[in-house]
């Protein structure tokens, strides 16, 4: 074989690949618009199910529902897709109290599958059932099922645990703070206060006062924020009480909550100057 | 004569949902997706009412309510947020909001809300 045809051979073969390289990328764009276009359909399918319970007064709200069912069924949308839509349109609209709702969700098994996933090992899993759990508002059992990952090493899950707990148990939950040895975020203390906020519940003292017992740096500057969003000023003793802790954070936490309670006292004027 | 109402979202489901909910033979419902087909459309014509998420992507949320106000000044512009906090809807109101929708909200009450601000 002579030079020439080895040099021709390498770039028809080298060209070639270019070919299938272009057609595989080509081929791959087709298809995920195609899935994009497949999943907005099914998309505003399930809405415009969702949408005619809470808007058209005149339809009976349980065809609706059936016909949405079978919508689902009959395009073998999958478990996350359905879900997903069903989140969506919940951050818009709050329809999770909604008692369609949880018929929609034992039709289609849905709530049978989370419990699944909360006790899969694969950790994104697992978190994404707990964060759809207490968004939809399913509280059945699953309480029980999600308290021991109060304290998981994975913050994800964790995370997620915890925000469960204060949306099912409001004031109860905080029980759960002993048990916290792991660290928690700002972002964290805030979301765990929004929900107690969200909570119709009135403050529970005794569950709270277990809480206090938190030996964790941490959870004591959530407990200070906790008492400070809810003007308790009951607990000013155990805000005061943080004022002697070597942690200059939690001393900082302190000082912002007492100078809220009593923004002209002497004795904090002292404090902080010293 | 149809009212015309501008519905951004980001979401195109989430725009399908708010459509649905407003849908009336009195009015025209015009769907954007995207900043830059705002942008366009905004320059061409003015609408009754724009129902807009607060943050679309591509732009910034108080720029973008400006900017808006700027190319329909007579228009009524209803902002929808989960960021309810007071501050906000004080920098929103001055940018030029007329009415702030806190999600998630109810669809009876932003119904209600529309045929006051569009007479229907």
């Amino acid at each position: 074989m002579s030079l020439l045809i080895v040099i021709y051979i390498v770039i028809f073969s080298f060209l070639l690949s270019l070919v299938i390289l272009w057609l595989a990328t080509i081929g791959y764009i087709i298809k995920n618009k195609k899935k994009e276009k497949l999943y907005i359909q099914l998309e505003q399918g399930i809405i415009e199910g969702l949408a005619h319970s809470f808007i058209d007064d005149s339809i009976d709200e349980t065809e609706n529902t059936k016909k949405l069912i079978a919508y689902i069924k009959d395009n073998n949308i999958s478990f996350w897709d359905s879900a997903d839509v069903f989140m969506k349109v919940n951050r818009f609209i709050k329809f999770s109290n909604n008692e369609n709702l949880k018929f929609i969700f034992n039709s289609l098994g849905l709530e049978k599958m989370l419990k699944e996933k909360i006790k899969t090992n694969d950790w994104y899993v697992k978190t994404k059932a707990i964060w759809m759990t207490y968004e939809f508002g399913i509280c059945d059992n699953n309480t029980r099922l999600i308290t021991p990952y109060r304290n998981d090493d994975i913050t994800l899950i964790r995370r997620e645990s915890q925000i469960a707990l204060v949306t099912f148990l409001g004031w109860k939950s905080l029980t759960f703070l002993p048990y916290v040895t792991r660290p928690m975020s700002l972002w964290q203390q805030i979301r765990i206060i929004e929900k107690l906020h969200e909570t119709e519940e009135k403050l529970d003292i005794y569950h709270f006062e277990k809480a206090l017992k938190s030996e964790n740096e941490i959870v004591k500057e959530l407990l200070i924020r906790v008492i400070k969003s809810f003007k308790l000023h009951k607990y000013k003793y155990y805000v005061t009480k943080q004022l002697y802790s070597k942690n200059s954070n939690l001393i900082k936490v302190a000082l912002e909550a007492l100078n809220e309670f009593a923004p002209e006292s002497i004795e904090l004027k002292q404090i902080e100057i010293s | 004569m149809q009212k015309q109402i501008l519905i951004i979202n980001n979401n195109v489901g989430v725009s399908y949902l708010l459509a649905k909910i407003l849908k009336s033979p009195k009015v025209e419902i015009i769907v954007k997706n995207s900043y830059e087909d705002v942008t366009e459309i905004v320059k061409k014509q003015c609408f009754d009412l724009i129902l807009t998420d607060a943050l679309i992507d591509g732009t910034f949320m108080f720029e973008y309510i400006e900017e808006l106000r700027f190319n329909c000044p007579n228009t009524r512009i209803i902002v929808m947020s989960e960021m309810g906090q007071q501050t906000i809807k004080n920098s929103l109101k001055a940018m030029g909001m007329d009415y702030f929708v806190s999600l998630p909200f109810n669809p009876i009450k932003i119904k209600e809300r529309v045929s006051n601000y569009l007479y229907l």
